[in-house]
């Protein structure tokens, strides 16, 4: 790698490059705004009084700085567990599923592989169909799934999509690579563990993040089969609870003490609790990428890891 | 079914070749078993939680009310997809429908491409890393978040209007969201915006697959950067293009539904409203789960002549296939 | 050998297929054979009954509240949850819904598996019809005198059409209550207009917008420089309602709904197509045309609507109340008055008497119900646990709390706050810690006054809602010459049908198709007919009439003129049978 980069150093910018190169840069300066208002947007209205934020107008500071929202999240007493039941999902769910995509994918990937039509095709119709919501609830009932943390991972294992991509990347190598291998008398699962997936690290990565960001965000799985364990909820869920609730919160007070002036109790709304919800579900998972992005940002060289 | 009568086509040939075949066949399977192993369970995994569930589809053709055993629900043949395609509305939303989901895939290949080029062609390692992060950040934002962004970008006194204004392009601020034949286009531009960035993941994984030698060797032949991009990114990303393309193509009528809810109103209703809506207003709120079947229906079967489509188009013009 | 080895895959698959598909055939059997056992197992467990001893071995049990939001507790954590426990031994773990009701209540109906306790919100009637609720008259009867004394007036109401009481609602009206401020519709202005107009009283829709006309036109922009708004409507999503229930009100309805029940004859009307919906459109079109109707209305969201509220640019609208809860907190927490709202009763014209107020209101559906699988002796505890809710004392202990802590009681027998005490019941935390919101609605309650003539809720107690008063209030009550923002508007009459909308609508009727059906030709239609040129006013009006669904609103009009003959009848008959007994 080092050596490449010092090789492409030793040529001369032309005037092309420079004129390219700027304008690049400033688009990419533009582009960074416009993606990251939203974020900061939303951090100004979460450290927002809620009360004023009904006024609107917040963009990228606060107006009546508050940790209210944050305290109002974080001493529902059932978050800090569900972040450990999201994480643990987290893991697990992308631990488990990328093994097994990326065990599929190769099999499929291998010209020789006698099933290789009929796996794919059935793995890719699973893409455009679906059983609808309540056999499939039926489904995990029967199959003793509901109220368990398994019911997390066993039903999103694979998924076509990533299973395809990931073929067509394994089915991208050099085949001399194979080739070269079972010559010197390596089996599948050894050219499997030891060739292809070192060099397949992009699309593990990309892989792992699809499925990483996937499980984090899951929480209609949550409502349907484990509403009522509350030992496994997750974190998605819990807030969309709390959103939920502080619909009512303001309802409540104004029909109980109507004109009362509410000044001195602070409350929440959807909209604030929105904001907060945004910045405490995402920052965790958004931090997973720039792990992830050393495996690809820097290109690779195939015939350097041989 | 539809596996079954894809395989159980060619039956009528086998019986000539049946012996000599099967025991071709089964030594094949000696000889892969690494393969099986590494298959077997996940096509029985697959078979289970994917293919199972779909006796439901069997609603679609019922007054399907869920306390009762399967033989017991009332069978009404057609009824719901009647109900689906008779609606004087059908066609409209049909229409959106396509248009939606046609400019969402054109302009979501085409900038989560485009972006992923030149991404790559940033040569600060530092900025590249942090562009790439940000550009994926309103991917994570939920609709409702983005929608409510939206609105107020394109509301009366938003920022967009101001520019209008302020540059003296318009003489009375614009209602974007209240034009219905808007609709499409700012559904288009607001998906881009949220999902650039995400999309173009896997084409910097494609391009970081590319062999480095090839750029120096193109180089060392005087190629200039857009030559570079034409002759070596593009190619090189040109067989997960072409698989995503397939793919999606399948997808012709997944327009989504969020956005079009939330961005949706009575001025624009026309151009917003998709099959999605429709089957969530008339299926789901009214606990008819039978009519969201049915169209879940309607929609597989679109897809697969879709998919099929696209896969021997691509096959013919000699690009490989998704299968 | 390419071709036979997909036959084969196949052949597998099918197999697989077969496999578990009969194993799933035989798992649904077994599951329908369960719920004949338990009840068997009911009857036969008659014995513990003759025992003279209340059954208070602590036991837990499953409530699933679907009728809305909420902090998911068991009732044991809360002040008043542990007394109810105390006398009873029952506790509940609540869960309320986050997501979509009808997905989580397919689930529920299509497994057999329920919560002991369920509120199923707008899929109650499927759960009836898949007989997921116990008959609950003759538990009642038997197990909850006291429980029964509050719902006797509305018993027969209370009867599905099988002659079974399933549902047991929140609130059984007893005497009427009125309101000491606003908490459904009204057509509000901002009062900066009213005292720059010297406090003008508009009765009629013309005189209404005569008032913002003059004040916009005098005040086009605020202090700050925004630009006002004379009129904005909240249209988003399913809050669309408020703005298409305006002309039902303008022609001095309740809000029944769709339609608009005959005072005689209790047939239902549907107004969406009547002159009175073309009157009021036709002014709304005049208005936009005069630059007074906001622009956005059909295009903002609800964030959107609240913050132009607040932020003092609008001028009037119509709204009910509680959807501006926000809006209304936040302008009421500074000391201006000026840029508060008042609401007025505006009818057509001056001779039609305003029914801005609802009228003492019964609805049957939903409500909690118990559960199928659910043993005779639990739901015997359960029963009984409703009965202690239902008891007078207990109920003002919900309501009230304790005499001396949180409410007085004057020499006459009135209940008070004083200040101290409403200070203290303010902060959420404290009503969540006590258990108030957790009991105060949803359970069996009662609703207007105690029989000692105080208010079931003490906000629309008098005597609590008159401390609350700021002097920016005083200022236009003394102006309007009332004592509470409530009188300008006309008493209720009574309908004992009232609300007409609980009417059970068979889901995917043609009466139900209708309601979806208009709200969408109204989605589409009215603004077009609003924001169109005056002089095609009528051409696109009669477009609207050419799509409407004539033959559903039939149907509609059917149900519901039939639900409302029946309530009215059915109620009738409860009280005759109440006063008897």
């Amino acid at each position: 790698m080092k050596k490449a980069k010092k090789r492409k150093s030793g040529f001369m910018k032309t005037r092309e490059d420079v004129i390219f190169d700027t304008s690049n840069i400033i688009f990419m300066v533009l582009l960074c705004l416009v993606m990251l208002y939203p974020f900061l947007n939303q951090i100004a209205i979460s450290v927002n009084d809620a009360s004023d934020s009904v006024r609107g107008g917040i963009y990228l500071w606060p107006r009546e700085f508050t940790w209210h929202n944050y305290e109002h999240v974080f001493e529902n007493a059932s978050v800090l567990q569900a972040i450990l039941i999201s994480v643990l999902r987290t893991v697990i769910g992308t631990g488990a599923g990328l093994l097994c995509t990326a065990m599929v994918a190769y099999a499929i990937a291998q010209e020789k592989f006698v099933f290789k039509k009929s796996v794919t095709i059935i793995f890719i119709m699973t893409m455009y169909f679906n059983g609808g919501l309540i056999p499939t609830f039926l489904l995990m009932r029967d199959l003793n799934l509901i109220g368990t943390f398994w019911v997390y991972i066993l039903p999103t294992l694979i998924s076509a999509f990533n299973l395809i991509i990931m073929r067509s990347f394994i089915e991208g190598l050099p085949k001399s690579i194979f080739e070269q291998a079972r010559i010197d008398g390596a089996g599948d699962f050894r050219v499997f563990f030891q060739i292809v997936l070192p060099l397949s690290l992009p699309v593990i990565a990309t892989v792992a993040l699809f499925l990483a960001v996937f499980q984090w965000n899951q929480w209609f799985d949550v409502f349907l089969y484990n509403s009522s364990n509350e030992y496994l909820t997750t974190l998605q869920y819990e807030l969309m609870k709390i959103l939920s609730n502080s619909a009512t919160q303001t309802g409540d007070m104004a029909s109980a003490f109507a004109n009362s002036g509410g000044g001195s109790a602070e409350i929440v709304t959807p909209k604030s609790i929105q904001a907060t919800m945004t910045i405490v579900a995402s920052l965790p998972i958004i931090c997973v990428y720039p792990f992830l992005q050393k495996y690809f940002v820097k290109g690779m060289t195939i015939g350097a890891v041989k | 079914m539809q596996a079954q009568t894809e395989v159980n086509a060619p039956t009528p040939k086998m019986p000539q070749r049946k012996d000599k075949g099967f025991k071709a066949f089964l030594k094949k399977c000696k000889d892969q078993r690494a393969l099986l192993i590494m298959t077997i369970p996940f096509v029985i995994w697959v078979f289970i939680f994917k293919y199972l569930p779909v006796w439901g589809w069997t609603m679609a053709f019922q007054d399907y009310k869920p306390a009762r055993t399967f033989s017991e629900q009332e069978w009404v043949g057609f009824k719901h997809f009647l109900f689906l395609f008779e609606s004087d509305r059908f066609l409209g939303v049909l229409r959106n429908t396509l248009a939606q989901s046609v400019i969402n895939m054109v302009l979501g290949f085409v900038t989560a491409i485009g972006l992923a080029v030149l991404i790559n062609e940033l040569t600060n390692m530092k900025f590249k890393r942090v562009v790439q992060t940000i550009s994926y950040l309103p991917h994570f934002l939920s609709w409702v978040v983005a929608a409510a962004l939206v609105s107020s970008v394109l509301s009366i006194d938003g920022i967009i209007n101001e520019i209008l204004m302020g540059l003296n392009l318009v003489d009375r601020e614009l209602l974007f969201l209240g034009v219905g034949e808007w609709f499409w286009g700012i559904l288009g531009a607001a998906e881009t915006w949220k999902n650039v960035g995400w999309n173009a993941i896997i084409y910097l994984a494609a391009i970081s697959m590319i062999d480095q030698e090839q750029y120096e060797a193109a180089k060392i032949d005087g190629a200039s950067r857009v030559q570079r991009i034409i002759h070596i990114t593009i190619p090189g990303m040109k067989s997960v293009i072409i698989v995503l393309l397939i793919m999606n193509i399948g997808y012709i009528l997944e327009a989504g539904f969020e956005a079009q809810y939330l961005l949706g109103n009575g001025q624009n209703v026309e151009y917003s409203e998709n099959i999605d809506v429709f089957v969530i207003k008339y299926g789901i709120s009214q606990f008819n789960f039978a009519l969201a079947t049915a169209a879940g229906m309607f929609k597989t079967v679109i897809s697969f002549v879709f998919l099929v489509a696209a896969n021997s188009l691509s096959k013919k013009m000699g690009q490989g296939g998704l299968y | 050998m390419f071709k036979f080895k997909h036959l084969l895959f196949a052949l597998m698959l099918v197999l697989l297929l077969a496999v578990v598909g009969c194993s799933d055939d035989s798992d649904e059997t077994s599951g329908e054979n369960n719920e004949p056992d338990t009840s068997e197992e009911g009857t036969d467990n008659e014995t513990p009954e003759e025992e003279p001893e209340e059954n208070l071995e602590p036991v837990s049990y499953d409530f699933f509240d679907a009728s809305g939001p909420g902090t998911d507790i068991n009732t044991s954590e809360v002040e008043l949850g542990k007394r109810f426990e105390e006398a009873t031994g029952v506790t509940f773990d609540i869960e309320h819904i986050v997501g979509d009701v009808n997905q989580k209540i397919g689930t529920m109906i299509a497994s057999g598996e329920y919560p002991e306790l369920l509120n199923a919100e707008q899929s109650t009637d499927a759960v009836i019809d898949a007989g997921g609720f116990v008959p609950l008259q003759d538990l009642i009867k038997e197990h909850a005198p006291n429980l029964y004394d509050m719902y006797a007036p509305y018993w027969e109401l209370m009867k599905r059409d099988d002659g079974n009481i399933y549902l047991i609602s929140s609130g059984a009206p007893n005497g009427y209550a009125r309101p000491a401020n606003l908490e459904q519709g009204a057509w509000f202005i901002k009062r900066e207009a009213l005292a720059e107009l010297d406090y003008p009283e508009p009765r009629t829709l013309d005189e209404y917008f005569a008032v913002i006309e003059e004040f916009m036109a005098a005040n086009p922009q605020t202090e700050d420089g925004a630009d006002r708004i004379g009129f904005t409507a909240l249209t988003y999503d399913w809050r669309l309602f408020a703005f298409t229930n305006q002309p039902n009100h303008l022609a001095g309805f309740p809000n029944d709904g769709g339609a608009m029940i005959d005072m005689e004859t209790q047939d239902a009307t549907v107004y969406a197509n009547t002159d009175y919906t073309r009157d009021w459109l036709k002014k709304l079109n005049e208005v936009n045309n005069k630059g007074l109707f906001d622009r956005e209305a059909f295009t903002q969201n609800y964030d959107e609507y609240l913050a132009k509220i607040t932020n003092g640019r609008v001028v009037g609208f119509f709204d009910y109340q509680w959807q501006i809860g926000d809006a209304w907190n936040k302008l009421g927490e500074d000391e201006d008055p000026y840029n508060d709202y008042m609401g007025f009763p505006i009818t057509f014209s001056e001779d039609i008497k305003d029914q801005y107020l609802d009228p003492v209101a019964y609805v049957s559906s939903p409500g909690m119900g118990i559960t199928t699988g659910t043993p005779e002796e639990d739901q015997i505890r359960i029963i009984k646990y409703l009965d202690h809710i239902a008891k007078i004392e207990t109920q003002k202990e919900i309501m009230w709390g304790d005499e001396g802590v949180h409410y007085e009681v004057s020499d006459d027998g009135r209940y008070y706050r004083t200040e101290e005490q409403i200070a203290m019941l303010e902060p959420k935390e404290f009503r969540d810690a006590h258990g108030f919101t957790y009991f105060e609605w949803g359970w069996p309650r009662m609703s207007g006054l105690y029989d000692d003539g105080n208010s079931v809720e003490p906000r629309r107690q008098p005597e609590v809602a008159a401390l609350s008063y700021k002097d920016g209030d005083k200022e236009f009550l003394d102006a309007y010459g009332i004592t509470t923002f409530t009188e300008l508007f006309a008493e209720p009459e009574e309908r004992p049908w009232f609300p007409a909308w609980d009417t059970p609508v068979e889901t995917g009727s043609d009466a139900a198709l209708y309601d979806q059906t208009n709200n969408d030709l109204m989605l589409r239609q009215f603004p077009k007919i609003i924001t169109g040129d005056p002089s095609e006013f009528d051409a696109n009006w009669q477009e609207y009439l050419d799509e409407f669904p004539s033959d559903l609103a039939e149907a509609y009009e059917e149900v519901i003129g039939n639900g409302a003959k029946s309530k009215a009848e059915k109620l009738a008959e409860g009280v005759e049978n109440a006063n008897a007994e």
